[in-house]
């Protein structure tokens, strides 16, 4: 038991104080010059700061894409509190490639909100194929990292917009809404075979639209 | 560039890229891609198509506190927070609370947190009962927590209305506010960094050069507030009070340096 009074605490105290102080602005500049996949290594390795910063980078894409999903601002705030919790437990088993954090996060993010929103039986699919396409999204391609977030952002929204209206329906129902093909033609009250050529229609011209963004 | 496969064998692919292949339908593409290998390139970059579309969305700027839940969660520092939501309404009720001025508003501001919560937080368990068996014990926990935080708004809203002097507890590990009642009762509100699981806050009284003396253990809400309450004649005026974290359910004395400390006018 330590038989210290308050006063005889405080130099050690300040020091600590200073000592901390001095040394955290370092810390966090240079975290971030770092790179996503050195960052997501030192996540790997428990470090907090790193996963901070990868936070501050796509907090805004995750939270997107939760929000799209849900539907519903406290249901996304979970999903995102989930997200980054699974990249705190799993960063270890990402396979660095240039760009493909995001693409990471974003099908981490994609399944854990949609997971959300799903009864507990479809869950259980939800998670068979999160597992199948876990490795396949870890391996895809990024974007050109020499491309800005607003660059990409603006030649995504211009491809959308290049869409015929039932086609852009038909992918973004498939992506945001985690329906199946059987589950969207239901839905929109079109044959299923309706619904497999928009489908296709749909992200083979988004495809060649956004080719040029591709690494 | 590799030639177009079908159109059946597109939309296998296509629909695998957007996850939105049935069970069955897993198994096949499977082994489609097992047997034509030249197939991969394709789907890779349908996958690569599909995961640009979140790109297209308005973007949504997540609340600036969910960063400090988000990180505290992740690492297991603390549970599964509450919403923005509920916060919120604490956020109106301290800004309120603030504008009456003075450290006794402050005092009753972190109470308003700390009610704001634990409110969410039960009313999530309440949610969550009917679909896991787990969450009942976490229910019992909240609401042990909710009868304990009543409690202390009791003493706190005696102590703020009663108080007869008010002293400010220091240190760089935090802030808190003493409030001493005429009758001798005294509560601290506090505000302190998020604690590990295992371990609580300690509230010290330092008479002189005597040991410290533990005046009990407390924990912090999500934003980081917390109450405590001593009795009349626990703290006189002039011993210092000191507050440390310590591993759950307490120490017998300090055995880490004190975050905040002050003295009793």
């Amino acid at each position: 038991m330590y038989n210290v009074t308050a006063p005889q605490l405080q130099p050690r105290l300040a020091e600590r104080s200073h000592r901390v102080s001095q040394t955290i602005p370092t810390v966090r500049a240079n975290l971030g010059a770092l790179r996503d996949d050195e960052l997501l290594a030192l996540v790997a390795r428990h470090d907090e700061g790193a996963l901070g910063v990868i936070y501050d980078r796509y907090s805004g894409l995750v939270y997107t894409i939760a929000l799209r999903i849900t539907g519903d601002r406290q249901t996304a705030e979970e999903v995102m509190q989930d997200v980054f919790q699974g990249v705190w437990q799993t960063a270890g088993s990402y396979q660095a490639g240039r760009g493909a954090c995001a693409a990471w996060l974003i099908g981490i993010a994609r399944h854990r909100a949609i997971d959300a929103t799903r009864s507990r039986r479809e869950r259980a699919r939800a998670r068979e194929q999160t597992i199948e396409q876990g490795a396949v999204l870890e391996t895809a391609g990024g974007t050109d990292p020499e491309l800005s977030d607003l660059d990409v952002r603006e030649a995504v929204r211009a491809a959308l917009d290049a869409l015929p209206p039932a086609q852009r329906q038909a992918v973004e129902l498939a992506y945001y809404g985690g329906l199946t093909r059987v589950e969207i033609a239901e839905r929109l009250g079109e044959p299923i075979g309706t619904v497999k050529t928009r489908l296709r229609l749909g992200l083979l011209k988004l495809r060649d639209l956004l080719r040029p963004l591709a690494e | 560039m590799q030639p177009e496969p079908s159109d059946e064998i597109t939309d296998l692919l296509v629909a695998y890229a957007l996850g939105v292949l049935e069970a069955e339908e897993m198994q096949r593409i499977g082994r489609l891609l097992d047997e034509r290998p030249e197939l991969r390139p394709s789907l890779a970059e349908l996958q690569a198509t599909a995961g640009l579309l979140p790109y297209g969305l308005p973007l949504a700027a997540p609340p600036a506190d969910l960063r400090q839940r988000t990180l505290d969660h992740a690492v297991g520092r603390a549970p599964r927070a509450p919403s923005a939501g509920a916060a919120n309404a604490g956020r109106r009720l301290r800004g309120w609370l603030y504008a009456l001025g003075g450290l006794a508003a402050a005092a009753l501001a972190a109470l308003a947190f700390t009610l704001a919560g634990l409110g969410s937080a039960r009313a999530e368990l309440a949610a969550t009962r009917e679909r896991l068996a787990q969450v009942e014990q976490q229910l019992a926990l909240a609401e042990g927590q909710l009868a304990a935080v009543l409690t202390e708004q009791s003493q706190l809203a005696q102590a703020v209305v009663g108080a007869d002097s008010v002293s400010a507890l220091e240190g760089a590990g935090g802030l808190a506010t003493a409030l001493q009642s005429a009758d001798g009762e005294v509560v601290i509100a506090a505000r302190l960094p998020p604690l590990a699981a295992d371990q609580v806050y300690q509230l010290w009284v330092i008479a002189g050069q005597s040991a410290p003396v533990s005046g009990g253990t407390f924990t912090v809400d999500s934003e980081g507030y917390g109450v405590i309450a001593l009795g009349p004649g626990a703290a006189p005026s002039g011993v210092t009070l000191a507050v440390t974290a310590e591993p759950a359910p307490g120490s017998p004395g300090p055995t880490t340096p004190i975050l905040v400390s002050g003295q009793l006018s």
